[in-house]
């Protein structure tokens, strides 16, 4: 085979990679391949946009949902622990971080939630999965006062963890969640490690509403440090979808069933 | 009860085309045999994308099968139908047929 055809064929490839699963995105180029010998060049690039087009739409809209859903539920849930939580807790409430640390969890899985849904579909179990979990996580945040709803949600989180680690066809999926919502929350304090470091190299000490006026750019590295962290968790579940397809194509041979 | 899986137009006629293919389906051949029984070529976006959407609901299953060097060594992706996309199938011709019973559409009056 030529080496330019090679190169050419690598980046249709690479334009279909950005849309779908590396195995996928090779399995089309090699489908377009056969029908160039009858069809030419030109319907090779022209289906490779046109395919490029209708698969790509998912991905940016799931993007701007999560990081809409991201944002929105890290200062809900913050405003929950501190302004629900304060008013319905007694005194020598011992509970306080390991609220925090729900919530801390929770508004990655929430994000991530909507970008698997809107990219991988809500037919897929590991987004059923991550649905679930974002759902008692906020449950347990904003109702955790009412009784009969934190039983619940203990029951359900004690039904869903026994169901991964009893069920083969449970526990991938279960792992990929698991890891997702590790890694999130490590990015998101990475994230929050970059905003204080450069708030301290701005003016060392603690800051008021003067201080935030004065250094306007103080907003601009929270927005970025907030698109790195829903950056690194969509990337991160890309990645884990990728390796779970992976997985199940290779179970799914006619051989293997 | 499970809810069935509810399938559109294109969905169906590219489940036929894997049935009629039975091992032989991948993207390929699933064109071509669309483009032989129907007489129109699905637009290759339209045919991707439905897989994947009918691989996501369980209607379908894929595996990868043998590379060819006229595929530029890249393996085939073949699909199969699921017990689920048989059941959702059925269903789907079976409320055809039932709308057919009584018209004479292939020589009649509404010909």
């Amino acid at each position: 085979m030529h080496k330019g055809s090679m190169c050419r064929d690598s980046i249709a490839e690479w334009i279909l990679r950005q849309v779908t699963s590396r195995q996928r995105a090779c399995a089309i180029v090699g489908d377009l391949l056969e029908g160039e010998h009858q069809k030419g060049r030109l319907w090779f690039w022209l289906s490779v946009g046109r395919i490029a087009i209708s698969l790509f739409w998912r991905r940016p809209v799931a993007f701007i949902s999560a990081l809409y859903v991201g944002s929105w539920t890290l200062f809900a849930f913050d405003m929950a622990t501190h302004g629900i939580h304060t008013r319905h807790r007694p005194p020598d409430y011992p509970w306080g971080t390991i609220f925090e640390f729900i919530g801390y969890f929770t508004s990655g899985l929430c994000a991530i939630a909507l970008y698997a849904a809107i990219r991988y579909g809500i037919w897929q179990r590991s987004t059923q999965m991550v649905l679930i979990w974002a759902g008692l996580g906020a449950a347990v945040i904003y109702l955790w006062w009412q009784p009969v709803v934190l039983s619940l949600c203990l029951i359900a989180s004690l039904f869903l963890v026994i169901l991964s680690l009893s069920r083969d066809k449970f526990r991938r999926e279960a792992l990929v969640v698991l890891v997702a919502a590790i890694a999130t929350s490590g990015i998101r304090s990475l994230a929050g490690f970059l905003i204080v470091l450069y708030q301290h190299s701005l003016l060392p000490g603690p800051w008021g509403d003067q201080e935030m006026r004065e250094h306007p750019s103080l907003n601009w590295v929270a927005i970025c440090a907030m698109l790195l962290w829903l950056w690194g968790a969509t990337k991160i579940w890309s990645s884990l979808q990728n390796w779970l397809e992976r997985s199940k194509t290779l179970e799914s041979r006619p051989g293997m069933l | 009860m499970k809810k069935p899986v509810s399938l559109g137009e294109f969905e169906q006629v590219v489940l036929l085309a894997i049935l009629r293919l039975d091992t032989e389906a991948y993207g390929v051949t699933i064109r071509s045999e669309i483009a032989r029984c129907t007489g129109r070529e699905p637009a290759p976006g339209a045919l991707y994308t439905t897989l994947d959407r009918m691989e996501e609901k369980g209607v379908v299953r894929s595996w990868l099968g043998e590379a060819t060097p006229q595929r530029g060594g890249r393996a085939k992706r073949y699909f199969a139908l699921t017990k689920v996309g048989r059941g959702a199938l059925v269903g789907a011709q079976r409320a055809y047929r039932s709308l057919l019973d009584g018209l004479d559409l292939f020589g009649g009056s509404h010909a």
